[in-house]
């Protein structure tokens, strides 16, 4: 008797089972199409796309700065968030295949400096030969890896131009960090009341001691707002900018710093987006780090050009949010030009920068 | 198999529209070849024509189409595989369930325990390639053969089916403002 129950059970499952393997058909079907295009989408795009190396092998280690690119690369990465670029790098493996000696502007700084986002050729240091232009960085640089390259660099940066681009969005914070994501970076501290660069914990082993910042808890909304904090990192910026401008005059070159403000600072919904995250509203000023750089500037007699009143949002890549796109490399390109060609400015005054607004 | 997302790169939006304007000039083609159309071929390529000119005239339009179909392939088969997984659910929960059911259908004694032990190689799965959710295919057939698994047999076209619709695991990459890439 029971036994009849289950043949009959299972009869049963069989027979539902058939409607509902049949129904099954056309869901396949379209995941089979789904599936196709899919496929003939990506073998096209593979045949399109060249190849690409990751990031790290562009990478070599380096005991001073804690990594540098990798000299007389020929070859192309992929961008995150972004699409795959072509990179070529000098002997030194700075970007560009022009050399330092023959450029007439340096122009020093990290990602942004490095043309990161577009290809080399079509970077704000190659778009205009006639300008002799060198790019002289690597993404992920601190102010601090930049004095030290001013001072590494200094017997090869006489009667230059040297050009710092300080980008707002981290390297004012990251100064202050002993490490960027697991890569140790030099740093600065206060030691005895008085700052310091500090680069003995680099080496090629993975940091461990911390881990990594994501941007939601930068402190770019910390700094447009008066506080002790605040107070510390501007004042690490001051120590950092005098030494580069003590290199920059020993060497007998000329610096001029250009902050480079993240898209968010340059548009009203970013803006209301770090107003939101700082600790006091109410005292939140969009012009706080271009006021307080320009303040250390003025002290020291450096030329100062404030990012935020030559670049537009349109000037950064849309999906990627970070990076100059080709207009912006353009504008850059522009900018060079004019600081060129204004170059009799008196120290600490506002360059004329009109032509690229 | 995974997501059907395409990357927002130049390469695989060229590939997209070039996949798109061969498929619509073909779809195009043979309908009017059909439809007994005279210049039947020029109705197909003018079509796709059509679609790359939109494009240079209206410069996002080539992002458009891969935005359109990151938005839609993703929804279209979260809905299929809802489908699939009820109707799964269906045959097992409805159908499946009573003669693979191992409920004692006697009276039991009060002190007696309705839960039914069973051997562990009954049910434990063994090979590797299930926990990295690779040789899912060769353990199902594996445990399908045990005594009063055959049923099993029955979830490959589901679970084929879900392979092919894929899932839509959110990007494995560092948070959208993350600065640097080193």
């Amino acid at each position: 008797m029971f036994r009849t129950a289950v043949m009959f059970r299972t009869a049963v499952f069989v027979l539902a089972a058939v409607p509902c393997t049949l129904l099954l058909v056309p869901i396949m079907a379209t995941g089979v199409l789904l599936r196709g295009f899919l496929l003939l989408v990506n073998r096209i795009a593979q045949k399109l796309e060249p190849s690409f190396v990751p990031w790290t092998e562009m990478m070599q280690f380096d005991p001073l700065l804690g990594w540098r690119p990798r000299p007389n690369l020929n070859t192309h990465y992929l961008a995150i968030r972004d699409d795959v670029f072509h990179v070529v790098t000098d002997g030194d493996g700075w970007p560009g295949r022009s050399t330092l000696d023959a450029s007439r502007i340096v122009v020093i700084g990290d990602s942004v400096a490095f043309g990161y986002g577009v290809n080399t050729k079509r970077s704000f240091a190659e778009v205009d030969p006639s300008l002799g232009v060198k790019a002289v960085g690597a993404p992920g640089y601190s102010m601090v890896q930049g004095v030290q390259l001013m001072e590494q660099l200094r017997s090869r940066l006489e009667g230059k131009l040297v050009v710092w681009f300080v980008f707002l969005g981290n390297d004012i914070q990251d100064n202050l960090m002993p490490h960027l994501q697991h890569y140790r970076a030099p740093f600065v501290r206060r030691r005895n009341g008085r700052w310091e660069i500090a680069h003995a914990h680099i080496s090629s082993r993975r940091w461990e001691c911390s881990q990594p910042i994501p941007l939601r808890v930068r402190m770019l909304a910390e700094f447009c707002v008066p506080s002790p904090i605040s107070d510390r990192a501007y004042s690490a910026c001051g120590f950092l900018i005098g030494r580069a401008n003590s290199a920059c005059r020993e060497a007998g070159a000329q610096l001029a710093v250009v902050s480079i403000p993240p898209p968010v600072l340059l548009h009203a919904r970013g803006i209301a987006r770090l107003t939101s995250m700082c600790h006091r509203p109410e005292q939140f000023d969009a012009t706080l780090p271009d006021r307080r750089i320009s303040a250390l500037c003025q002290t020291l007699g450096v030329p100062f050009v404030a990012g935020r009143s030559i670049f537009k949002p349109s000037d950064y890549k849309h999906r990627e949010g970070i990076h100059w796109n080709q207009r912006g490399h353009l504008r850059v390109a522009a900018l060079l030009r004019n600081l060129v060609r204004n170059r009799a400015y008196s120290h600490g005054g506002e360059p004329n920068v009109s032509l690229v607004r | 198999m995974t997501s059907l997302r395409i990357p927002f790169r130049r390469a695989y939006i060229e590939g997209f529209w070039i996949t798109v304007c061969g498929i619509v000039a073909v779809s195009v083609g043979v309908l009017s070849a059909a439809m007994q159309m005279a210049w039947w071929w020029a109705w197909g390529f003018g079509t796709a024509s059509c679609l790359i000119v939109a494009g240079f005239l209206w410069k996002p339009w080539f992002e458009f189409g891969v935005k359109a179909w990151n938005r839609a392939a993703p929804i279209l088969t979260a809905f299929l595989r809802s489908v699939v997984m009820k109707l799964c659910f269906f045959l097992i929960s409805v159908f499946g369930s009573p003669p693979g059911s191992l409920l004692r259908t006697g009276s039991l004694q009060s002190s007696e325990s309705m839960w039914h032990a069973l051997a562990p190689a009954s049910y434990r799965l063994k090979s590797a390639g299930t926990e990295t959710g690779t040789g899912w295919f060769s353990e199902l057939l594996t445990l399908s053969r045990r005594p009063g698994n055959r049923w099993m047999f029955l979830l490959l076209p589901f679970l084929v089916a879900l392979v092919l619709l894929g899932d839509d695991p959110k990007p494995s990459l560092p948070p959208s403002g993350t600065y640097t890439l080193y």
